[in-house]
Formats: C-alpha cells, structure tokens, sequence
C-alpha cells in the first residue's frame, strides 16, 4: 500500500481514464481525520462499511434459513428460551 | 395478512409485523414494504425472516445481537435510533449469514435493522462503533474481540 503522509488543508489527487479525484484533509481531531472529496458524478465515493454491508446483504438473501439449521445453532449456543 | 413468502409458501401473518423501511437495506433501495416473521414455537426469539412484501423471492435471515453481545443495544446509543423517529419502543436485529455449515454463521454487528414497534418503520443503519460486518457468531466471546480491535 503507498502511504503520503499529509497536513490540514493538503490534497492528494488521483488521476485516470476516469478523470481527476482530489481528496483534501479538511480536518483533524481526536484520532478521526475528516476528508473532502471531489470527483466526477459517475464515480461512487463510499464509505468502506457501506461496501461491506451492501457485499454482506447480496449474500444474506442467497441464504435459505433452514430451520433445523437454526434450531442447531440455537442449541449450541445454549440459549435459555425466553 | 396473507404473506407470499420464498421459504414457506403463502402464510397468514398479523398486521403488526409489516415494516415501511424509511431507510432502505443498502443494496437493496428499491425495496422498503417487509415483513418480520418469527416462528417462536419451533426456533424461539432469536431468529427471523425479513421477506420483502413486493418481491417474494426476496428474503434476509436475521438473529438477535444478544446472541453474541448482551449489552449490544444500550452501547449503540440513542443517535442511530434518530433514523427510524427515536420512539420508546423498538426492536434491533442484525442481519445472518448462514451457510450450509450451520457453524460458519456470521452476522453483521455494524449495520442492525431497527424497528420502530409504534410506527412501523425500519431501515439498516451503520454504526460509528468498531464492530465487524461478518462476526462469526459460533466462537469465543464477542466482547473480547471488539475490545481487543479498540485498543490497535
């Protein structure tokens, strides 16, 4: 992975067939830096959770919830019914 | 009401478990009509289908986060509840994953479905807390994991 290293206010500009992407370090604090992105309307900036999720529920509804599978698990986990 | 369900055919359902998601399952925007549906006899509380009111071949399994973490609920705060009106009374699953192999069942701890019990609406959020989308819920305690992942 390349790693920049860069202050408040300071860009770094990614450059391609798809355009021009510039990403600024618009502020710094407390462990979190907020970042400010410009890029063509076509490419989707997201956030890498978003992706994550969006990944996790495309697999989720592939997934037959199988009751005897379920009941198993149940057990396994020792739940008290409730 | 009548449901059209994927896995058990069609099934009669009360009024009260159809959801209006205000904020949409992420992939999934052009659906918002569901329908939470629990079999308490056979497999207890912990888990439900989400099937989709306008797409019967559209269904999510989900368990309960208590599963894994008791106090799941109170650490999230109040802040995501904002999405779905802050009411008194809600209701917060995540969303499973579960293969063939029962044991490799993950669910997703950082992005819940919340219900709101009141109004009937719902939507998936994602929290600013360090949780993992695919947490694996057949292992060691859950509570150890994220702690340890907090202190890198």
């Amino acid at each position: 992975m390349l790693v920049l290293s860069r202050h408040k206010d300071e860009t770094i500009v990614l450059t391609g067939e798809f355009g021009k992407i510039e990403i600024m370090v618009t502020d710094i604090a407390g462990g979190q830096v907020r970042l400010g992105i410009n890029a063509p309307k076509e490419v989707k900036v997201m956030r890498s959770e978003l992706v994550d999720t969006i990944d996790n529920n495309q697999i989720a509804r592939q997934m037959h919830g199988n009751k005897s599978a379920l009941k198993n698990l149940e057990q396994m986990l020792h739940i008290n019914q409730d | 009401m009548q449901i059209k369900t994927r896995d058990f055919g069609i099934i009669e359902a009360p009024e009260d478990c159809a959801y209006t998601f205000v904020q949409p399952i992420f992939g999934f925007e052009e659906y918002t009509r569901y329908a939470v549906i629990m079999d308490r006899e056979e497999i207890g509380n912990h888990f439900a289908w989400l099937q989709s009111l306008e797409e019967p071949t559209l269904c999510f399994l989900m368990a309960k986060p208590e599963l894994v973490m008791e106090d799941y609920v109170s650490s999230m705060g109040t802040e995501p509840l904002k999405a779905i009106g802050s009411p008194n009374k809600f209701d917060v699953w995540v969303m499973m994953v579960l293969p063939e192999e029962y044991n490799d069942a993950t669910i997703n701890l950082k992005s819940p479905i919340l219900l709101n019990l009141e109004s009937q609406s719902a939507a998936q959020v994602i929290l600013e807390n360090d949780y993992p989308v695919r947490y694996k819920i057949a292992k060691s305690d859950v509570q150890d994991t994220i702690e340890e992942g907090k202190e890198q």
